[in-house]
């Protein structure tokens, strides 16, 4: 495909050396039929069309990359300074899209030369749309993980763009500089025609066309040839341009094989499943839950839960294919396609690992859940009257889950398939959902979860699936000396809207110490850490780190500020750059030293996460999000802070990852580095020096000794 | 609402600054369209003194604008009669031209669209591909095959001066179609964009997890979403199609408004190009507005 677009752009080029006559000159009488000494006839001067046609390309190309260089630069630099600010200049935008290009261009022939009006007109109309294009995936890549980690050791803004924004928006900036070209081919061409453009008797596709047309009965190829070449040199820069973007086609799935077998229940016989580029994502997959029972589906992370289940339900997300393996539903085959979806409507609840996302946002959860949900609702312990009017955006992640949970319990399905169902719930959650999990005593329920406690209340049946866990190390018990306070935090108030969501906390942590935060589901953890970060702007109140008072803004915090306090988000998906590979990520904060020593340091930062070595080459979309989030934490440890705030750092975690990243984290604390933690899971707030609970906007320590330890 | 209105006015007034400073940038251009560069230096500044081209830049655009603002475009500098004259003579023609151009582009673009929603990585392609075809190639295209080959119609759609277009139907077609098909391509590959945007949305693929029927998808979490972005694209077809006009108008000798337009360009005679792209800026923001009054009363 890239040969077949050189080559195209190499003859609308250099096509005049291959000219068999002078292009200019007339070799016969005018518009002659094609012939064996011109193949393509002759022109209204009796000119060689052949010739021309090869020569005619080269000024053309030139002046519409010419325009897209133009353009795509304009657009560029726009489009990052508008999603990265906030600020657009869309009325600009608006008014220079108001006039149709072409109206815009031949505005501009008024008194402009042709080729000027080209580009004048490319830019006009198109800078706007690359800027368009720029500025929203910029200010997708502003609230990333990624980009956070990058102002949080300190990069400036400028670096910022260029090191982590532009990366991961390269190829869809390749993709729109190929449309802005092909907008200026078009404009180029049709000034031409319209007589705007190259003045006689210079070879010009555009021009021929306007030269031929009266002549299009007695020579047709006069015509055609240099619309066919105008048609190949555009076609050819588009596809080149979309496949910049396409994604590859994925495998043929497999047909389900009709065998009979008088079982009750699920069963899932030998389900392979492979990736888009043909990777095995899970071999020989095998399962029977029988009425009644209750089977957890546990191994770490990356082993294949998820696809396990989504296979069974013939619902795996895009690129992912099974290509082998049987489902049967009481005996009776379920064949992938429309006979699954029947059955998945009819039979199946299904609650997804990310459940937040799969509510409609525009639909309140009323309208969500019906009467049954409600019902349902109530009994997992969210108030239906205070939440049916709400709308999704505004409920917290663990009621967003029991939301979806309700969704998946309500109208009694007979097969529940359930990812993750407590995880981020307060104990109480946890409760009521394994009871309304065990309500129904002829249920089939198939279970994903990393949460020991609750499989081990809940399943009947414990089926691992990849490498068996390691076993879970003891927590350590410690003792130390009190060390000097190294964060402070007095009178913080921090509003959402309308809402006070933390007012006047108060809060100490000294070096070497783990802070645990606690609290339901939506009291203020993540805003809490967020504003020790910097990332939300606090309304009163004061942060200090070491004696210090530290700015509210992670903008007006200095570069030694920033590098001492590092957080790791909740979500790992985001938390890494799509276009770097682990190494650049890793090596970056640690820039202060020269590159190849940057670089030597990386295999000693992965050992301390637990990672190989040799993970160090690959990119976040070859990593599980167990790996993403230890690489993470990583990255953050590479910026040698005095503090480590982390958002749920285990909830990504199979068990015996989430103990290595405790030990770790104890380790780490050896040498001083204080940590806050928020998290529900009760094997972090163990480990934890102190528990603080946060309710009603307010910090209060938690005295008691956490209960339900695994 | 206030607040659109007043916005959809600033683009306006910008709009207009933009295209008279774009053709008043040379102000000799203007006089010399007048007396075809015959004339010598002091009928030129003779000239310039009566057209008021010594005058500042911005009384000039001040002059313009409240001639603008009642209604008044100005005078043609090639033949003395008034640009609103010269529209008015010219906008029947066009309007027939886009219907029937809307007629071909409607439907091709609604096809288009959903299949390209439906299944990105063989429909998009095509789309992309056909947008990508200059729209110089497709008028002269269709020329060579159906008037120069086939000779099913004419190649010149001549518009009789008593009467009108109508007269000759088949005049319309080839027009028409070379008008609407690189249109209904490039507003399908918008749409169709919208549509896999919403089809690939985490709730409406839960919704197709959880086993509803396509349809059923369709008009609860699919459709409601698409009614704003069919407005814009429509609008964006619309003006698409309004320029290209200048180009399909002038292939096929089709005595519309385009074809004024690209005659104007060529002599210089600027209040006409003026006139004619505010007009179309008009177009697109008012179509703009109501697509987003709509699009908020959702």
């Amino acid at each position: 495909m890239r040969l077949v677009f050189l080559a195209v752009l190499a003859v609308a080029c250099a096509g005049g050396l291959l000219a068999p006559h002078d292009p200019a000159a007339v070799v016969g009488p005018a518009w002659a039929p094609p012939g064996a000494a011109v193949p393509l006839g002759t022109d209204a001067l009796g000119r060689d069309v052949l010739s021309r046609v090869l020569a005619g390309g080269l000024a053309l190309t030139l002046v519409a990359a010419l325009a897209t260089a133009c353009a795509c630069a304009v657009g560029l630099g726009w489009g990052l300074v508008a999603g990265w600010t906030g600020r657009a200049g869309t009325v600009v935008a608006d008014v220079l899209l108001a006039v149709p290009f072409l109206v815009l261009a031949l505005l501009f022939a008024v008194t402009l030369p042709g080729w000027a009006a080209v580009v004048v007109g490319t830019i006009c109309g198109g800078a706007p749309l690359t800027m368009r294009v720029v500025r929203d995936l910029t200010g997708q890549a502003r609230t990333t993980g990624y980009v956070e980690a990058a102002l949080g050791i300190g990069e400036s803004t400028v670096a910022v763009l260029g090191r982590e924004v532009l990366p991961s928006i390269a190829r869809y900036a390749v993709a729109d500089a190929a449309l802005r070209f092909v907008v200026a081919l078009q404009l180029a061409s049709a000034l031409a025609l319209l007589g705007f453009g190259p003045q006689p008797p210079a070879p010009d596709w555009g021009l021929m066309l306007r030269e031929n047309l009266p002549g299009a009965a007695l020579n047709p190829a006069g015509l055609l040839a240099p619309a066919v070449a105008l048609a190949v040199l555009s076609l050819a820069v588009a596809i080149a341009g979309h496949g910049a973007v396409a994604s590859p086609r994925p495998p043929r799935p497999a047909a389900g094989d009709s065998a009979r077998a008088p079982d009750p229940g699920l069963t899932v016989t030998g389900l392979s499943v492979v990736d888009s580029a043909g990777r095995s994502l899970l071999s020989d997959f095998s399962l029977r839950v029988a009425p009644g029972e209750v089977v957890a589906l546990v191994g770490p992370s990356g082993a294949g839960k998820t696809t396990a289940v989504r296979a069974a339900l013939d619902a795996l997300d895009d690129g992912a294919v099974r290509v082998a393996g049987t489902v049967r539903w009481q005996g009776e085959p379920v064949r992938p396609g429309r006979a699954a979806r029947r059955w998945r409507r009819a039979r199946v609840g299904f609650l997804d690992q990310d459940p937040a996302g799969t509510l409609d946002p525009r639909h309140t959860v009323a309208r969500t859940l019906g009467a049954d949900g409600m019902a349902v609702l109530a009994e997992l312990g969210v108030d239906p009257s205070v939440y049916g009017p709400r709308l999704p955006h505004t409920l917290s992640g663990g009621q967003a889950r029991r939301v979806a949970l309700a969704r998946a319990l309500a109208g009694a399905p007979a097969v529940l398939v359930l990812d993750e169902p407590t995880s981020g719930l307060d104990p109480d959650a946890v409760d009521r959902v394994v009871r309304a999990i065990a309500a129904d005593p002829d249920r089939v329920t198939v279970l994903i979860s990393h949460d020991r406690a609750a499989v081990a209340r809940i399943a009947d049946r414990v089926l691992t699936i990849g490498a068996d866990a390691a076993p879970r190390t003891a927590a350590r018990t410690r003792s130390r000396s009190v060390h000097d306070e190294v964060l402070v935090v007095d009178g913080l108030r921090v509003r959402r809207a309308a809402t006070v969501v933390l007012d006047g906390v108060d809060f100490r942590v000294a070096a070497g110490e783990m802070v645990a935060v606690v609290g339901e589901s939506g009291a203020g953890k993540s805003t809490l850490l967020r504003a020790l970060v910097g990332l939300v702007r606090p309304e009163a109140g004061e942060i200090r780190l070491g004696g210090r008072a530290l700015p509210p803004a992670v903008r007006d915090r200095d570069r030694a500020d920033l590098r001492a306090v590092q957080f790791l988000a909740q979500d790992p998906a985001a938390a890494l750059n799509p276009a770097h590979t682990v190494r650049t990520a890793l090596a970056r904060p640690l820039r202060r030293l020269p590159r190849h020593a940057a670089r030597a340091q990386v295999p000693g930062l992965l050992a301390r996460v637990g990672l190989p070595p040799d993970i160090a080459d690959r990119r976040p979309r070859g990593l599980s999000g167990g790996q993403r989030q230890r690489v993470a934490l990583a990255r953050a440890l590479a910026a040698d802070p005095a503090v480590l705030l982390a958002d749920e750092p285990t909830a990504a975690l199979d068990h015996a990852t989430a103990a290595d990243v405790l030990d770790l984290l104890d380790d780490l604390r050896d040498t001083g580095l204080a940590v806050v933690v928020a998290t529900h899971d009760p094997a972090v707030a163990v480990r934890a020096d102190r528990i603080v609970r946060i309710a009603a906007g307010a910090l209060t320590d938690d005295r008691s000794e956490p209960t339900c330890v695994p | 609402m206030p607040r659109l209105l007043a916005r959809s006015a600033l683009v306006l007034a910008a709009v207009a600054v933009l295209v008279f400073l774009a053709t008043a940038l040379l102000p000799t251009d203007a006089a010399r369209a007048r007396t075809g560069g015959r004339a010598g230096a002091a009928d030129l500044a003779a000239l310039r003194a009566e057209l008021g081209l010594d005058r500042p830049l911005w009384t000039r655009i001040a002059g313009w604008a409240t001639g603008l603002v009642r209604g008044d475009l100005g005078t043609s500098l090639v033949s003395g009669r008034p640009v609103a004259d010269l529209l008015g003579a010219r906008l029947p023609a066009t309007l027939a031209l886009m219907a029937a151009a809307a007629l071909v582009a409607v439907p091709l673009l609604l096809v288009g669209a959903w299949a390209a929603g439906r299944r990105p990585r063989t429909a998009a392609p095509v789309l992309v591909a056909v947008a990508a075809v200059p729209q110089v190639v497709v008028a002269a295209g269709l020329v060579a095959v159906f008037a120069g080959a086939l000779r099913w119609f004419p190649a010149v759609s001549f518009v009789p001066v008593s009467g009108s277009v109508w007269d000759r139907p088949s005049s319309l077609v080839l027009p028409a179609v070379a008008l609407a098909v690189p249109a209904a391509a490039f507003g399908a590959g918008l749409l169709g964009g919208a549509v896999a945007d919403a089809l690939a949305l985490p709730h409406v693929r839960a919704a197709r997890v959880r086993g509803l029927p396509e349809p059923l998808i369709l008009v609860r979490h699919v459709l409601p979403r698409l009614v704003p972005a069919s407005l814009r694209v429509t609008t964006l077809v619309a003006a698409g199609m309004l320029a290209s006009s200048a180009l399909v108008e002038t292939v096929f000798g089709y005595a519309g408004l385009g074809e004024l337009l690209v005659g104007a360009v060529s002599t210089g005679d600027s209040p006409v190009v003026q006139a004619i792209a505010v007009l179309s800026g008009a177009v697109v923001v008012v179509c703009l507005a109501v697509a987003d009054v709509a699009a908020r009363s959702r």
